[in-house]
C-alpha cells in the first residue's frame, strides 16, 4: 500500500514528460491561464462559432493532441477515488486530514480519525480551503516588482542582494507564521548560518504571546501548554473560545467531547466567563457575561479565592469552591492576551494540582509560538533603518497588526522585501518581490503540532502554477539544489538515528509517515519547575464602551477571507453570512438608539472604523465585539458573485472588500491587545443589508402572536443532568400516539437508513455545512441571494435563543431532509420528481424535476431549496472541485439532502464485490465525517445493534414535529446541560 | 297566479324583436368608439407588460419573482387561483340559472361564459409560468412515452388540477360556442361583407332555423348545461385541494372546497358586475341590462359573502377548538402579524363592504354598486394572497420563517393578465354577439313564473 504511494509522488516528481505535460490529465499552468480566462459568455461565444463553423463546412475539424495515458498510473482508476493521507494547516492549529483524488483532483477532504489530535474531525476553515486550491486569481509565478519573471532572475536578484545586506552588516529578517515544521526549521537553521545576520520572528495574526510569555516565567520555557479537555471535569474558561477559534478548536472539541458522554455517572461542567456571545459560550452550562475589564478583576480574584484569601464575589468563592473540590481535574484558560493575567491563570492552576493532568507542558503543543516582543522589536529595527532585507512568509503584518499602514511605511524603507504569499494581501503588495508558495495540497510538508507528533503533508495533484516553498526558496538562495520531496526527506533521514527509536528502517518510516500522515518520534523532555512570579494586574477602567475583537471560527484572522464557501458560511451565533458587524448588547444599542443594520462609526483614539452594528442577545452591556478577518483586501473580487438579473445587489460594490476591519482599532502596548479597549460609538445614520439565513430567532411566537396552548415550539428539547440521571427521558416528551390512514405496504427488508443528531454533543461549529457543501456541489449563491433567503445549503444549522437579558441560552439543531418514511413532499410532486426509494430515502429526480416547488411548500421542515437561478461560479476554474458523483443542478430545479446517497451506493457496490455485507459504520455521511463532536451518526435503522439502532431507542430520543406523522427517519437527541435544575434559566424549551 | 303585472319586465324599452337584433349586432358592426380604442390600447399595453415581464422571467430565472426558501409560491398561485374563481360565476349564470330557469339570465349569460373563458385561459398560464422549467410542463401529462413509460404522479392535486382546469376549459368552451350558434346564424344572415359571411357561415354550421334545429339545439344546450353544472362545484374544490390535501397550517383544512367554491362565485359575480356595468354604460345596453340584473347579482354577492365570512370565522374557531398550537399561531398571525395589512384589506373587502348591499338604494345604485365589485375584486385577490403567503412565510420551525415582497416582474405578471384578460374580452365584444339574442328575444316579454304576455 504504502509502496504505491511511494511511487505515486516520483511520478509527479520525475515526470518522464519534462515539462511537457500534455499527456496527463493534470492541467498544466498553461492551461490553467487559459481556464481562468474562459469566461462564460466567451464560452458560448466559441460554442456559437464553432457551431457554426460546423455546420457551414461540414469537414472534419483537424484532431488536436489527445494522447492517452502512456502507462497507465496503476493505482488511477477512472471513476474511482484515491486516498491519501496529509494535513491541512488551513486553520493555522492543523488538522488531520484524508485527501480524495478524483481522476487526479482533489475534491474533497476528510479527518483522518486515526491522527491523535483531531481524531477524525475537520474545521470548516481546513475543508473549504481547498477551493483556494482551485482559486485562478493565486500568484502562480515569481514577481519583480510586479512583474512576472522566472525562478533564475529572481534567484540571481535575491541571492546578490541577500549577499550585499549581509556585507553591510545590516540584518536579514525571516518574518514567518509559527514555524512548527522540523525541516523547515532546520532550512532556517541553515540560512541562518549562511547569511549570519538572519533574525527569525514568528508572528501570529492572531496572538497566543501571552501565555507563551507567561510560561516562559513561571516555568522557564516559552511554550504553548497543551490542555486536555478530556481529563478536565470543570472547565471555567475566561474568554476562551475553544470550541470555536481558541488555539485548536477540532482537537478541543473532540477530547471536551470525551468528557461528555451520558452513559457515565457524571459528564464534564464548563463555566465560560464572556463579553461577546461564542459558540464555546453557547455550549456552556454556566454562562456569564463580563466585560474584559471585569474578566481581569475576576481573574483577580479568582486567584485570591483559590489561595484562600477573602473574596468579596459570591459568584467567584462557589466557582473557586468547586475548582478546588476538583483539584487535578478542572481546568482554567484564559483567551485574554495579556502576560500579566496569564500569569495568574499559571498560578491558578499551578495551586489547582491541574499542571501535568489536565495541562501538559512536558509535551507542549507547538501550534503557535508567535511572540508580540519580537514584533514589537522587529518595529523599533526597522524604525531605526537597520534593516537590509525583510523576508515575510504566511503572515499578513500590514494587515494583521494595529498600526499596519505604518508598517508598510517602513516596509518602504527596506532594500529587499519578499513576500512569500501565493495570494496577493496587504502584506504582499508592499513586497518588491513575490516569492509565491504552494497550496496544502500542492506541497510536502511536515508538521510537529504538538511535541513528538509529526504530521505529513504531501502533494495530491501537480502544482497549478510555476510556485515553491519557502523551504525550497530558502534551500536555492543557500545553493541547495535538492527538489521538494527531497528536502523534507533528507531531513527526516538525518534525524532518523536521534529521533526516531522504533527498530524500522528509515525508508519504512518514512512510507508509513506518508501513508499514515503523521507518527510519533522521540523528544527531548526536560523537568519544569514552577517559580512563583510576582505579578500586580492594573485595574482597567470599565468605565465607557469596551471593545472585544474575535476570530470567528469560520473567517479567523482572515487569511481565507477569499474563500467564497467561508464568505457564504453563516456566522454560528449572528446566522450572519458576507459581512462582519459590530455586536452591542440589546439594551446597550437601545440606549444609543442603535438598531440591527443602522452603520456605526466606532472610534478609538485618532482609529475609527465603519460597520454594520447587531443586536447580540447575551452580550454584556456597553461592550462592542467585532469579528476580525474581514475587510481583506481581494474580497473586491466578489462584486461578480451571483446570479446577473436587473434587481441583483451585487455582493460588495466595486472596490470595496468583504466587512470592515477592525484591526486599526486594536492595540499594541506590551502585548496586542484584542480586548478592552476603550471606544466611542456614534451612529452614522446609514443603513446596511445584513445577509441572515436565519431571522427570526426564537421558539417562541412572536409577542403579539402567542396563543396560550403553545407558547413554546418543543422543538429543541433540553434538560438538566441531574434530571437526566433521575430519569433518562427527561425533557424528551412525545405527542399523542397518532393512528395512519396509510397501508402497511411501505416496509423496509433490506436496508432502513437513518440519521440521530446529538443536540448534547453538537457545538454549532458549522463544520458539518461545509462538508455537505464540498460533498453534495452546493453552490455559493452571493450575498443578494442569501439576503433574499435563497441560500442553497442543505444542511442548515438552527439557532435559538432562550432567556433574557444576559442570560442567555443557545440551542443549536442541525436541519437538513428528514427522510420521512411518510414524506409531505412526495404526494404532492406531479411528475414523480421526489420519489421513496426501498431503503427509506427520500431521492430527489433532477432531471425529471419541473420546478412547481409544491414539494417544498408542503415540507413542513423547509429544507427544500430551490435553484433559483443558474448559479455558475465565478471562478471557472473552481468547477474543478466539483464532485463528479453528484450531479450539478441546473435552474429551476429542486434539490435537497440527499443523504449522501454516492457514499451509500458506493459501500454497497464495494461490499457486494467484497461477497461481504455492510458493517455498521461502513458508511459516512459527509457531514457526519467532519463533525467534531460526533454529533452526528448515520445508520441502519434495520440492524438492531447498529448505533443508530441504539440511538433511536435511547430514552433521550426525539423526532421534529412527530405529531404530523410524517415519520422522520432522522432523530435527534436531547441537550443535557450540566447545571444545577433550581437554576434552569428561561422559559423551559417544551 | 297572483298579480303578474306588477312584476317588472325583465328587457326595459318595450323592443321587439328586431331592435334586439339591432341592437345587439350594431355593436359589432359599427366602427369602434374612442372608448374602445382606449381601453384596448390600455389592455394590449398592460399585456405587453405581461409579455415583457414573462419573457424575462423564462430567459432568466424564477429568482426573478421575489420567492424564497420558505415562501415558494405567492403570486404566481395567488393570480391562479383568482382568475379561475372568476370564471365561475359564467358557468354559474349560464349553467346553474338556465336549469333553474332563471329567465334573467338571458342578457348576461354569453358575456359571463366569456368571461369564463377568458378567466381560465388567464388562470391556466400561471401553472405553466410558475415552473422552474416551464419548457417541460407537458411532463403534467399523462400521455405514452419513452421514459419507461413515466407517468404523472396521480396523487398529486397539481395532476387533478391539469385535469380539473382542462375540463373546465373545454366544457365551457363548448357550451359558449353551442349557446352562440343561431347568434352567429343572424350575424352571417346579416353581414355584408363577403368574408364575413363565409366566416360566419361555417361559424354558424349551416343553421337554418328551422324547428327542428331549434329543438335539438336546445336539448343539447340542456345537456351541455347539466354537464357543466358539475363544474361549478368541482373545479374550485379541486384547486382548492392543492392547499387542503398539505401539511401546512392555514393550508390543511377541510373546509377548503366549498369555501373556495362559494369565494369562486362570490368573486365571479363581482367581476360580472364590473363587466356588465362597463358594459352596459358604453355600449348603450341600459335597457338590455338592467337595474334588476344587477340587483340580482349583488344578491348573489351577498349570499356567497355570507358563506365566505362563515368560512372564516370556522377557520379561527377550528384552530381555537382543535387544540393545535400551530394552527392557532397561523391565523393570529394572519390577523396581527406581517402580512396582517394584507389580512385586513381581505376583510375589509369581503366582509364589510359587501354588507352594503343589504340596502335596496345601493343595489339599484350603479355606481356605488361597481365600487363595491371592485373592492370584492380586490379582496378575494387579498384572500388567495393571505391563505398562500401568511401560511407559509410563518409554518412549523421559526429558524425558516421569512418574509415576501414582489418584484417589478411579478406585479408585471399580475398587470398583464389583466391585460390579456381584457384584450380577449373587448376583443370578444367587438366581433361576437355579446348577448344571446335568441334568448334574450324569449324573454322579451317576460312577466315572470314562465309566462309570456
Amino acid at each position: 500500500m504504502s509502496g504505491t504511494i511511494q511511487k505515486y509522488y516520483t511520478s509527479y516528481e520525475n515526470k518522464p514528460c519534462g515539462t511537457d505535460c500534455s499527456h496527463t490529465d493534470l492541467p498544466s499552468p498553461e492551461a490553467v491561464k487559459e481556464t481562468s480566462g474562459f469566461t462564460r459568455r466567451s464560452f458560448l461565444k466559441t460554442t456559437g462559432f464553432s457551431f457554426a463553423a460546423f455546420m457551414t463546412a461540414c469537414s472534419k475539424t483537424p484532431v488536436r493532441k489527445a494522447i492517452p495515458f502512456l502507462i497507465q498510473p496503476e493505482e488511477i482508476l477512472p471513476g474511482k477515488a484515491t486516498w491519501y493521507a496529509s494535513t491541512s494547516l488551513a486553520c493555522e492549529s492543523g488538522c488531520a486530514v484524508h485527501v480524495k483524488n478524483r481522476d487526479g483532483r482533489p475534491i474533497k477532504l476528510e479527518g483522518n480519525p486515526d491522527h491523535p489530535m483531531t481524531q477524525g474531525g475537520l474545521c470548516t476553515q481546513c475543508q473549504a480551503s481547498l477551493i483556494e486550491l482551485y482559486d485562478s486569481k493565486r500568484i502562480f509565478h515569481p514577481e519583480v516588482d510586479g512583474m512576472k519573471a522566472d525562478w533564475t532572475t529572481v534567484d540571481d536578484h535575491v541571492i546578490k542582494k541577500l549577499r550585499k545586506v549581509r556585507d553591510d552588516g545590516k540584518s536579514i529578517v525571516l518574518l514567518t507564521g509559527t514555524v512548527n515544521s522540523p525541516s523547515l526549521e532546520f532550512t532556517i537553521s541553515k540560512f541562518k548560518k549562511k547569511y549570519k545576520t538572519v533574525t527569525h520572528i514568528q508572528m501570529d495574526d492572531y496572538s497566543y504571546s501571552a501565555i507563551l510569555d507567561a510560561h516562559e516565567q513561571n516555568y522557564g520555557k516559552r511554550i504553548l501548554p497543551k490542555y486536555r479537555f478530556d481529563k478536565a471535569d470543570l472547565v471555567v474558561s475566561i474568554d476562551a473560545d475553544f470550541l470555536g477559534s481558541w488555539i485548536s478548536p477540532t482537537q478541543f472539541t473532540k477530547d471536551f467531547r470525551q468528557n461528555r458522554n451520558l452513559d457515565g455517572k457524571h459528564i464534564s461542567k464548563l463555566i465560560q466567563v464572556e463579553s461577546r456571545m461564542s459558540i464555546t459560550g453557547a455550549k456552556a452550562d454556566e454562562r456569564i457575561a463580563k466585560s474584559p475589564s471585569e474578566m481581569i478583576q475576576f481573574v483577580v480574584a479568582l486567584d485570591k479565592a483559590i489561595r484562600g484569601k477573602s473574596v468579596k464575589d459570591k459568584q467567584v468563592n462557589t466557582i473557586a469552591q468547586s475548582l478546588l473540590h476538583h483539584k487535578g481535574k478542572s481546568l482554567v484558560v484564559s483567551g485574554i492576551n495579556n502576560t500579566d493575567l496569564q500569569i495568574l491563570i499559571n498560578r491558578i492552576n499551578q495551586h489547582l494540582g491541574n499542571v501535568g493532568r489536565t495541562l501538559d507542558i512536558k509535551k507542549p503543543s507547538r501550534q503557535f509560538a508567535g511572540s508580540d516582543t519580537s514584533i514589537n522589536s522587529l518595529i523599533n529595527e526597522l524604525e531605526s533603518g537597520m534593516v537590509g532585507a525583510l523576508l515575510i512568509s504566511d503572515t499578513n503584518p500590514v494587515y494583521a497588526l494595529p498600526n499596519g499602514s505604518r508598517f508598510a511605511e517602513l516596509m518602504k524603507k527596506v532594500k529587499l522585501t519578499i513576500s512569500f504569499s501565493d495570494k496577493r494581501n496587504e502584506t504582499s503588495d508592499q513586497c518588491g518581490i513575490v516569492a509565491p508558495t504552494l497550496h496544502d495540497m500542492e506541497s510536502w510538508h511536515d508538521a510537529e503540532l504538538s511535541t513528538g507528533l509529526i504530521s505529513m503533508m504531501q502533494p495530491v495533484i501537480h502544482p497549478f502554477g510555476d510556485n515553491r516553498s519557502l523551504r525550497k526558496s530558502l534551500s536555492t538562495w543557500m545553493g541547495n539544489q535538492q527538489d521538494e520531496r527531497d528536502l523534507v526527506r533528507n531531513y527526516w533521514k538525518k534525524v532518523f538515528k536521534t529521533r526516531v527509536k522504533s527498530g524500522k528502517t528509515f525508508a519504512r518510516f518514512w512510507n508509513e509517515l506518508v501513508h499514515d500522515g503523521f507518527a510519533r518520534v522521540s523528544t527531548a523532555t526536560s523537568n519544569f519547575s514552577y517559580k512563583d512570579v510576582l505579578v500586580t494586574v492594573s485595574k482597567p477602567s470599565s468605565k465607557g464602551m469596551e471593545l472585544v475583537v474575535f476570530a470567528s471560527s469560520q473567517m479567523g484572522t482572515g487569511k481565507h477571507a477569499e474563500n467564497p464557501w467561508l464568505q457564504e458560511l453563516p456566522d454560528p451565533i449572528t446566522k450572519l453570512a458576507w459581512d462582519n458587524v459590530a455586536s452591542f448588547s440589546p439594551e446597550t444599542a437601545e440606549s444609543l438608539g442603535i438598531k440591527t443594520g443602522d452603520v456605526v462609526v466606532i472610534q478609538s483614539g485618532e482609529n475609527s472604523i465603519e460597520i454594520p452594528a447587531l443586536l447580540q442577545p447575551g452580550q454584556r452591556k456597553n461592550t462592542i465585539a467585532v469579528a476580525m478577518g474581514y475587510g481583506r483586501k481581494g474580497t473586491e473580487r466578489f462584486h461578480e458573485i451571483g446570479a446577473d438579473w436587473l434587481e441583483k445587489v451585487p455582493t460588495v460594490p466595486k472596490g470595496k472588500t468583504v466587512g470592515a476591519s477592525v484591526m486599526p482599532l486594536i492595540t499594541f502596548d506590551k502585548n496586542i491587545s484584542f480586548s478592552g479597549m476603550h471606544v466611542t460609538v456614534k451612529n452614522t445614520g446609514k443603513t446596511w443589508d445584513l445577509a441572515f439565513t436565519q431571522t427570526f430567532h426564537s421558539l417562541e411566537n412572536p409577542k403579539n402572536t402567542a396563543p396560550a396552548i403553545m407558547p413554546i415550539r418543543p422543538f429543541v428539547q433540553e434538560t438538566t443532568f441531574d434530571e437526566y440521571k433521575k430519569d433518562p427521558s427527561a425533557g424528551s416528551h412525545h405527542g399523542h400516539p397518532v393512528t395512519t390512514l396509510w397501508s402497511d405496504d411501505h416496509t423496509y427488508k433490506g436496508h432502513h437508513w437513518g440519521m440521530a443528531l446529538d443536540l448534547s454533543a453538537c457545538t454549532g461549529c458549522s463544520s458539518c455545512i461545509i462538508g455537505c457543501q464540498v460533498e453534495n456541489n452546493v453552490p455559493v449563491v452571493g450575498k443578494d441571494e442569501v439576503f433574499r433567503k435563497r441560500d442553497m445549503a442543505w444542511l442548515r444549522l438552527d439557532r435559538y435563543y432562550s432567556g433574557t437579558g444576559e442570560d442567555v441560552d443557545v440551542s443549536f439543531q442541525a436541519m437538513m431532509c428528514q427522510h420521512c418514511d411518510n414524506a409531505p413532499c412526495e404526494p404532492v410532486c406531479p411528475v414523480l420528481a421526489t420519489v421513496h426509494s426501498s431503503e427509506g430515502l427520500n431521492q430527489q429526480v433532477y432531471n425529471r424535476c419541473i420546478g412547481t416547488r409544491f414539494c417544498a411548500n408542503n415540507c413542513p421542515y423547509k429544507v427544500r431549496r430551490f435553484n433559483w437561478f443558474d448559479y455558475d461560479r465565478q471562478d471557472v476554474m473552481e468547477n474543478m472541485v466539483l464532485n463528479p458523483d453528484v450531479t450539478v443542478r441546473s435552474r429551476g430545479v429542486m434539490e435537497k439532502c440527499s443523504m449522501c446517497v454516492q457514499r451509500i451506493q458506493e459501500a454497497k457496490f464495494e461490499a457486494k464485490r467484497q461477497g461481504v455485507p455492510l458493517k455498521d459504520g461502513d458508511i459516512k455521511m459527509a457531514c457526519e465525517q467532519s463533525c467534531p463532536a460526533d454529533a452526528i451518526v448515520f445508520g441502519d435503522l434495520n440492524d438492531p445493534d447498529s448505533k443508530i439502532s441504539k440511538l433511536t431507542n435511547s430514552e433521550r430520543h426525539y423526532h421534529i414535529l412527530e405529531e404530523l406523522n410524517v415519520a422522520p427517519t432522522v432523530g435527534y437527541l436531547t441537550n443535557v446541560r450540566n447545571r444545577d435544575t433550581s437554576k434552569e434559566k428561561g422559559p423551559h424549551h417544551g | 297566479m297572483g298579480n303578474l303585472s306588477t312584476r317588472p319586465p325583465l328587457i326595459h324599452g318595450n323592443k321587439n324583436l328586431s331592435d334586439v337584433t339591432n341592437d345587439v349586432c350594431e355593436i359589432m358592426e359599427r366602427k369602434p368608439t374612442w372608448l374602445w380604442w382606449f381601453g384596448f390600447t390600455l389592455a394590449l399595453s398592460a399585456l405587453v407588460l405581461g409579455l415583457v415581464s414573462v419573457s424575462y422571467q423564462i430567459m432568466t430565472g424564477v429568482g426573478t419573482w421575489g420567492l424564497n426558501k420558505t415562501v415558494g409560491w405567492a403570486f404566481d398561485i395567488t393570480n391562479f387561483v383568482f382568475w379561475v374563481g372568476i370564471g365561475h360565476a359564467g358557468t354559474l349564470i349560464s349553467a346553474i340559472l338556465f336549469l333553474f330557469r332563471q329567465k334573467w339570465r338571458t342578457s348576461i349569460n354569453r358575456s359571463a361564459e366569456a368571461m369564463t373563458i377568458f378567466a381560465v385561459i388567464c388562470a391556466g398560464l400561471f401553472p405553466i409560468i410558475h415552473m422552474g422549467r416551464p419548457w417541460l410542463a407537458y411532463w403534467m401529462f399523462p400521455y405514452p412515452n419513452f421514459r419507461g413509460p413515466l407517468w404523472i404522479n396521480f396523487r398529486s392535486p397539481l395532476a387533478w388540477d391539469v385535469f380539473a382546469i382542462g375540463t373546465y376549459l373545454v366544457i365551457s368552451a363548448v357550451f359558449w360556442y353551442v349557446g352562440m350558434v343561431p347568434d352567429l346564424a343572424t350575424v352571417r344572415d346579416r353581414a355584408k361583407n363577403k368574408i364575413k359571411k363565409f366566416f360566419f357561415s361555417i361559424l354558424s354550421l349551416g343553421w337554418n332555423g328551422s324547428y327542428r334545429v331549434w329543438h335539438r339545439y336546445e336539448t343539447v344546450y340542456a345537456l351541455l348545461a347539466g354537464l357543466a353544472t358539475p363544474l361549478v362545484v368541482s373545479v374550485h374544490t379541486v384547486v382548492s385541494f392543492d392547499f387542503a390535501t398539505s401539511s401546512i397550517p392555514g393550508w390543511h383544512t377541510t373546509t377548503f372546497p366549498p369555501y373556495f367554491v362559494s369565494g369562486a362565485v362570490f368573486s365571479g359575480f363581482a367581476m360580472v358586475l364590473t363587466l356588465m356595468i362597463i358594459a352596459r354604460k358604453t355600449l348603450r345596453l341600459e335597457e338590455y341590462i338592467t337595474l334588476n340584473h344587477i340587483e340580482n347579482m349583488t344578491k348573489v354577492i351577498i349570499v356567497t359573502g355570507g358563506i365566505v365570512t362563515l368560512s372564516y370565522a370556522t377557520e379561527f374557531f377550528i384552530a381555537w377548538y382543535s387544540g393545535n398550537g400551530f394552527e392557532q399561531f397561523v391565523f393570529l398571525n394572519r390577523a396581527l402579524g406581517p402580512f396582517a395589512w394584507a389580512y385586513w384589506i381581505m376583510v375589509g373587502c369581503n366582509l364589510i363592504t359587501p354588507q352594503l348591499f343589504w340596502f335596496k338604494s345601493i343595489r339599484r345604485n350603479v355606481v356605488i354598486v361597481f365600487i363595491l365589485a371592485i373592492f370584492v375584486n380586490i379582496g378575494m385577490w387579498f384572500e388567495r394572497f393571505v391563505i398562500i403567503v401568511t401560511s407559509l412565510h410563518r409554518d412549523f420551525l421559526p429558524s425558516s420563517w421569512s418574509m415576501y415582497s414582489p418584484t417589478w416582474v411579478e406585479i408585471g405578471t399580475l398587470v398583464g393578465s389583466f391585460g390579456l384578460f381584457f384584450t380577449l374580452f373587448l376583443l370578444f365584444i367587438r366581433t361576437m354577439p355579446m348577448i344571446s339574442m335568441g334568448e334574450v328575444k324569449s324573454v322579451l316579454h317576460y312577466r315572470g313564473n314562465g309566462e309570456k304576455s
